[in-house]
């Protein structure tokens, strides 16, 4: 005999009307968000697809008339000091930039996730333990020690940097996850699930985590955004990815002196990254308004 | 309220202790500032192993790192390694003099811009103007400053020739008449001080929009409006006041920021600041300077939190400390 199986909040309709789905549809009705996602998309996929289609590669050096050349029918944005196609290197930088911008936030969010859920669930000694590390590092100069730690840690790839960014990035989404697991180990249905006999480590990453991620996701967008800058910023001080490999950070650090004779050379990789960070700003900003409960009562 | 300020400092000696033990590890990864001096053969291994004993090097590093501590507690802040043996703390004192004059600057330039906006555009919510300085927040925190820097240097600076790109003054101007130097540093301060105010009105703007909008959802504000007190009233008496309590907390914590300086736009502009001069001093391990500089910063950071929960006391009744 069949039996029939309703699901925990489905409705009337056959549509469930969880949580993620009622997000889903505030972010729908935000159109800026919906547009930076939009132009997100279309950047990554830029990225991954442009270096096919360029008759150029990145590495490949012109011939000396081709140095320095503004944009053209051949070049595009032109080519850099070295003879190079700029729109070939962009696709390349912007693999590298946001590389380093999503696996930096990553590595921070796990970082976190684990000191905050340990801190938050159990509490105590332990909990102070992380708390007052935590506000150690908080209280730490963040870019001088950023600028160290990439030139004194060994290698020169890309990896590198993501490390070190996350070294410095973790601090926040500690804060917050803790602050969640403090206010849900209280609830019933993580008294119920104790009851049953549900271990400790269960209840933290099955039955409390995925409560709690809503705040972070928010966090975790704008920070793609920021590291972004941050690995910027350290490449154009020379400590961050390291040439011949393009980053958009890099190859501003090579326009600075070019600046007079080649102004392409600053203005592509520059409006690269920023039409990119404004987009996950604009887009952690819609996730926050179509998260926030309070906005719609 | 006393006891609360008296446990928040004892909270802060064993944080500030952890912060220098963290720097001062991280700075030893640099490793020994003596090693290149090897190289040069007119330099005797004799005298590089007296360098390194002067300065510690033969220890290993939490063992210099109490010398240091207990010297530096009991006010003797040192000399820098390099920099031929200048005096840290005139060093420091030259940097902070540049980094003052930018950083406070961008604060009063872009607090009195940016706060005012925010209040306007939380008071017309979905206008186009609360549109427009939205995307103007967005678009200044969005910004990479270095890079902002250059399009500014490339267009006022290449292009128009109206302002110098780079420097603090005109090279033999410091003999000049006060007025003439006046407005010299001030033409190298605009650029400068451009950039840095483009991040900082942007979320000073979004902080006041949205403690604005906060205020104005309130029950008093709307039975203000009901027992028929003139629009400005309920919003500069009741409103605004109560709207600017977290801002002014806000400023507790931009201390750091202030003394700090800007690492990136003191680069791009060549600004002798307090930003340079950490790293300058971090990369060659010139720890005597490196510490005062990261420990200054990290002080007026765990401070200037406490101001900032102080200062939430004072401008609201409603908080008590115990």
């Amino acid at each position: 005999m069949a039996v029939e199986v309703t699901k925990v909040g489905e409705v009337a309709g056959g549509r469930v009307e969880t949580y993620w789905y009622l997000v889903g549809k505030r972010l729908r009705k935000h159109k800026l968000a919906m547009l930076s996602l939009f132009v997100l998309i279309l950047i990554i996929l830029a990225c991954i697809v442009g270096p096919y289609l360029s008759p150029y590669h990145m590495a490949e050096l012109g011939s000396t008339g081709e140095v320095m050349q503004p944009p053209s029918h051949a070049h595009l944005l032109g080519t850099d000091e070295l003879g190079r196609d700029v729109l070939t290197r962009l696709f390349y930088g912007g693999r590298i930039s946001l590389l380093v911008g999503f696996s930096s936030v990553f590595s921070a969010l796990v970082v976190g996730i684990i000191i905050g859920a340990y801190a938050g669930y159990y509490g105590g000694i332990l909990d102070t333990l992380l708390m007052r590390f935590t506000d150690i590092m908080f209280s730490i100069p963040v870019m001088p020690l950023l600028i160290v730690l990439s030139r004194v840690i060994p290698g020169s790839g890309v990896w590198k940097i993501v490390v070190v960014i996350a070294i410095f990035g973790w601090m926040t989404d500690a804060r917050i996850i803790r602050g969640m697991f403090l206010s849900l180990r209280e609830n019933e249905y993580v008294e119920a699930a104790r009851a049953i006999g549900v271990s400790n480590n269960r209840i933290i990453w099955r039955h409390i985590l995925p409560n709690s991620l809503a705040p972070i996701i928010v966090s975790a967008t704008l920070g793609v955004g920021g590291n972004i800058i941050y690995e910027a910023a350290l490449s154009y001080l020379g400590f961050g990815v390291m040439p011949p490999t393009p980053s958009w950070g890099n190859m501003l650090q090579n326009a600075e002196y070019a600046m007079a004779i080649a102004p392409w050379l600053v203005w592509s990789p520059g409006l690269a990254m920023f039409i990119t960070v404004l987009a996950f700003n604009y887009l952690g900003d819609g996730l926050r308004d179509a998260m926030d409960p309070r906005l719609y009562r | 309220m006393r006891n609360y300020l008296i446990r928040r400092i004892l909270q802060m000696i064993p944080l500030f202790i952890g912060v220098a033990l963290v720097t001062f590890a991280v700075l030893s990864l640099v490793g020994d500032p003596f090693a290149q001096m090897a190289i040069n053969p007119r330099i005797k291994p004799e005298d590089i192993a007296r360098l390194r004993h002067t300065w510690g090097f033969d220890l290993p590093w939490y063992l210099r790192f109490f010398k240091w501590f207990f010297s530096m507690l009991t006010g003797n802040w040192g000399v820098s390694i390099f920099a031929g043996g200048k005096l840290v703390t005139e060093l420091v004192g030259r940097a902070i003099q540049y980094t003052l004059r930018f950083s406070i600057a961008t604060l009063i330039f872009s607090f009195i811009i940016a706060v005012p906006i925010g209040i306007y555009s939380a008071l017309h919510q979905y206008t186009f103007f609360d549109y427009f300085s939205t995307f103007f927040a967005f678009f200044g925190m969005s910004m990479p400053t270095f890079w902002f820097g250059f399009i500014l240097m490339m267009i006022f600076g290449l292009k128009l020739n109206w302002l110098p790109i780079g420097g603090v003054m005109t090279p033999g101007v410091e003999t000049a008449p006060f007025w003439v130097r006046f407005l010299d540093q001030a033409k190298y301060m605009i650029l400068p001080v451009i950039v840095l105010s483009l991040f900082e009105m942007g979320s000073w703007m979004r902080y006041a929009r949205s403690s604005m909008l906060e205020v104005v959802r309130q029950d008093y504000v709307r039975t203000a409006r009901a027992k028929g007190l003139p629009e400005r009233t309920v919003i500069f008496k009741h409103a605004l006041r109560n709207a600017l309590i977290p801002i002014v907390t806000l400023l507790g914590l931009s201390l750091p920021a202030i003394i700090s300086g800007a690492t990136i736009t003191e680069t791009v502009f060549g600004i002798p600041g307090m930003g340079r001069l950490t790293v300058d001093a971090m990369l060659s391990n010139d720890y005597p300077v490196a510490m005062v500089c990261l420990l200054l910063e990290s002080a007026l950071l765990i401070v200037g939190n406490l101001i900032a929960d102080l200062l939430y006391a004072v401008v609201d009744p409603r908080i008590r400390y115990s």
